[in-house]
């Protein structure tokens, strides 16, 4: 008759155990203390004569230092000439009417506000004008190439050139040819020689490169983070016919993980008594489980059928994360992209694969949706490019990694 | 008996409850959800990408085909944010427009997109040109594809518009591809140098000139629309302000008023309103007059010299330059005049604000220390980043989609001559645009339509 009182009682109490002893014996690992470095405070005066007679930097930041060895015949002229206000006027010379362009100007090029398409013609370029003899007076343009150009690739490590006929890999590891008389016992494989792409750790400005034309690096005065901006006014829609896509192919034939079989429920204790009290315990249980667990990830409980394992460890965590940043490019990305974090939820199958068509945006923060739409393009190639052949998880907790959320932060490669 | 049951149940309740809250802890320690990551580093590079030469339906479309494809490459690779997959690293090879495509060659050597295009002869001297974009990883295409029809005299603008089509779907920004540049042609020795106006495509195509090169002209500035120019000229002894029809290349003085000299003009964003600097008594100061006439409005009145104005894209703003100071700097003062607000604090001597087309920065020319650069900055000052440096560099003009620049570069000597330069906002892809002979003071036009 009030069996169920009793078991509730109990599970109750079984509750209040746990919440004044559970907490003891459960608590996470307190964080370790942040490592601290004793320092010592310096006035101004010293730190001014400690600068003073530190070895001068090569570059001023504030300002570019003075051109090194400017031609004398050559300064810059004081005042730009086109829109500084002009000298005092030579005497008006009488009106003269309007000429005609000399030697018949060609052809009048087609105004460029036309109605729309491209069926508007440009008008076609005339003959070339006979061009004025200039000689000797006019110097080649500045040879491209003069100077070595940057590195292309922007990357959080720098790396140097992988050398010639390196393979790319995150890992740099030299060649290995198979010994010409391998021992009996061991004998060597051929090793590839592996390097990381030539990348730099920030973008070098033109202003920043040194060449024979700039002569001395200008870095950037400042370098704040960007605020918000006006929107961009969109450009106005373009006249085209759209062109049915073509027929999609045939999805390539994936091998389909094999999901390990539920094992059917084992009863955990055979209960003689009656249906009610399966009820309450059930009610309990459901009432813990809601009380502890997070409300966010109420919907997305990992399946306990699948291998749960340990937690994943700090390091399987960054190895995905690195593994993502390596192809994690927004070099073709616009400015408003650049400042768009979008999170991203992707499903992997049991080899650590992305599921191509589970990768979808969850939402996005500080920029347009032009801009979230271009970051998660963006997102998801980095996730499918390096997903290709699978991230390097452990099996043994596939649970914990099938369904990942990937928020993609790209406060750190704005414009620098 | 009842004892004994009461004391089961309890014992079983207990249990019950202590296995829950066990299970559940466990399960919420292990992962209560998905995984989480942040990933805050990623790399800055090209972006791979594969555009096998155009279909052609005939040998005469097959040539167009090739100068389209080839035009379609270099205005992409061109911008530094694109590498291209040689055709000869591809599997696959497109044998129809309508095609599948098949992804997984294209992953092999990855290629992250893949433009697959198509030129129909559609009549005498009519061709079509049609394509399409793929995201290669995503196994999908991106966007519908799209077809520009025009005579084939027209196939360069067709490459641009395809090419824009592409950069814009991909980077998410507007494309600045199919759109002219005006400039001043430059020959002759240093000392008597001949000047003319011309303009070309923005890649150096195409120059036609509109002036010849009896007299100085100096700043040209296209309209909103395009249809019109704004230049400076010498003509009659005095700098004037002219304004040229680009369609019939004719050609009228803005205003006529003797004893006064105008230059620097710019139009408002309305294409109707002109501002530029009128010199009267010794003074300099910046002026407001409708494009079709009639009187002109002082917007500045300092014994300073104010010029070089720039509308804001809203039209609400102008930005210019001024020595009131003691130096030249930069200010900001609202377009219907008033107090200006000084924005440029850096070291130096700031000149020619141009306010971006997007509104967000203004690009200027700073001289410092005998060295002249292309700057950036936001329309309050902060965030100043130069660009560029060298023996002289000024004048930059926007780019339609507000992220290239392109300015004037000049070489030192006597024998140095001036010539057009484009870099982006980020500092990067810094290269020469060709012009068959030396150029100044270039002005971005706005996309063609």
């Amino acid at each position: 008759m009030r069996t169920g009182l009793y078991i509730s009682g109990a599970a109750h109490g079984g509750l209040i155990l746990w919440l004044l002893v559970g907490g003891t014996i459960f608590r996470a690992k307190p964080p370790e203390p942040p490592t601290t470095t004793e320092v010592s405070l310096i006035s101004a005066a010293e730190f001014d004569a400690m600068v003073s007679s530190a070895p001068k930097a090569p570059i001023d930041t504030q300002s570019p230092p003075e051109a090194p060895g400017a031609p004398q015949e050559s300064a810059p002229p004081a005042s730009r000439p086109a829109d500084a206000a002009p000298v005092a006027p030579a005497p008006r010379p009488e009106a003269v009417a309007e000429a005609a362009p000399e030697a018949a100007p060609p052809e009048p090029p087609a105004p460029p506000a036309r109605p729309a398409e491209v069926a508007d013609a440009p008008p076609d370029a005339p003959d070339a004008p006979e061009r004025d003899p200039v000689g000797a007076t006019l110097v080649a343009p500045p040879k491209a190439g003069a100077a070595p150009r940057p590195a292309q690739r922007i990357a959080p490590t720098p790396a140097a050139p992988p050398p010639p006929g390196a393979r790319e890999d995150p890992l740099r590891q030299a060649a290995t040819q198979p010994d010409t008389q391998p021992t009996v016992e061991q004998p060597l494989e051929q090793q590839e020689a592996t390097a990381p792409k030539e990348a730099a750790a920030q973008t070098v400005t033109e202003a920043d490169a040194t060449s024979e034309e700039t002569v001395v690096a200008a870095a950037p005065e400042r370098s704040d983070r960007p605020k918000a901006r006006p929107d961009r006014p969109r450009p106005a829609p373009q006249e085209t016919v759209k062109v049915e896509p073509p027929t999609p192919p045939a999805p390539a034939e994936k091998p389909k993980p094999e999901k390990p079989k539920p094992e059917p429920p084992k009863p955990a204790a055979q209960v003689a008594e009656q249906a009610p009290a399966d009820a309450a315990v059930e009610a309990a249980i459901a009432a813990a489980m809601g009380a502890v667990g997070d409300s966010r990830n109420s919907a997305k409980t990992p399946d306990p059928t699948l291998p749960v394992g340990p937690p994943l460890t700090a390091g399987e965590k960054d190895g995905l994360r690195f593994a993502v940043s390596q192809c994690w490019n927004l070099g073709s990305s616009s400015t408003e992209a650049r400042r768009t974090e979008v999170t991203v939820a992707v499903t992997m199958d049991e080899t650590g694969r992305p599921v191509a068509n589970s990768i979808r945006m969850l939402g996005f923060q500080g920029g347009t949706e032009d801009g979230a739409r271009v970051a998660f393009d963006a997102a998801r190639r980095a996730i499918l490019r390096c997903g290709a052949k699978g991230f390097d998880l452990p099996p043994e907790k596939y649970a914990q990694w099938r369904e990942v959320e990937m928020t993609f932060n790209p406060d750190s490669m704005r414009i620098r | 008996m009842k004892l004994n049951r009461l004391l089961s149940n309890a014992v079983m309740g207990a249990a019950l409850g202590l296995a829950a809250l066990f299970a559940a802890d466990t399960s919420a320690r292990a992962q209560s959800g998905p995984l989480r990551i942040e990933i805050t580093e990623g790399v800055i590079e090209p972006l791979p990408i594969a555009v096998p030469l155009f279909l052609a339906d005939s040998p005469a479309a097959g040539q167009l085909a090739e100068q389209i494809t080839g035009v379609l490459m270099a205005d992409l690779t061109g911008t530094g944010l694109f590498r291209e997959i040689p055709r000869s690293a591809h599997i696959s090879a497109i044998s129809s427009f309508d095609a599948p495509v098949r992804y997984p060659d294209w992953k092999a050597i990855n290629a992250q997109a893949l433009v697959v295009g198509s030129v129909t002869m559609t009549g005498s001297d009519n061709i079509s040109v049609k394509f399409r974009l793929f995201d290669v990883f995503s196994d999908a295409p991106l966007g519908e594809g799209l077809q520009f029809a025009g005579p084939a005299s027209s196939w360069r603008r067709m490459a641009h518009k395809v090419a824009d089509a592409v950069y814009s779907r991909i980077t998410g920004e507007g494309g600045y591809f199919d759109s002219r540049i005006v400039f001043v042609s430059e020959s002759g020795p240093k000392n008597d140098r001949a000047k003319r106006l011309a303009v070309m495509d923005y890649d150096g195509a195409n120059v036609q000139y509109l002036t010849d090169s009896r007299s100085i002209v100096l700043a040209p500035r296209f309209s909103p629309d395009g249809s019109q120019i704004l230049y400076t000229s010498y003509e009659s002894g005095f700098p004037r302000i002219q304004v040229l029809d680009v369609g019939s290349v004719t050609r009228r003085a803005l205003q006529e008023q003797s004893g006064v000299m105008t230059f620097a003009p710019r139009f408002g964003p309305d294409g109707r309103t002109v501002i530029f600097s009128l010199e009267q008594g010794g003074n300099t100061d910046i002026y407001r007059m409708d494009v079709a006439g009639g009187g002109a409005v002082r917007l500045t009145s300092s014994p300073a010299i104010d010029t070089a104005p720039s509308f804001s894209p809203d039209g609400r703003q102008i930005v210019f330059e001024s020595d009131r100071s003691g130096t030249q700097q930069i200010y900001v003062m609202p377009s219907g005049g008033g107090e200006p607000q000084r924005i440029s604090f850096g070291r130096g001597r700031y000149g020619t604000p141009v306010w971006s087309p997007r509104g967000d920065y203004i690009a200027f020319t700073k001289q410092n220390q005998g060295r002249f650069h292309i700057g950036v900055m936001r329309t309050d000052g902060s965030e100043e980043r130069l660009l560029t440096a060298s023996f002289l560099d000024e004048g930059p003009t926007w780019a339609p989609n507000g992220r290239v620049l392109m300015f004037t570069r000049e070489t030192s000597g006597a024998q140095g001559v001036p010539a057009l330069y484009s870099v982006d906002i980020s500092g990067r892809n810094l290269k020469r645009v060709p012009t068959p002979d030396a150029a100044s003071d270039p002005a971005w036009s706005p996309l063609l339509r």
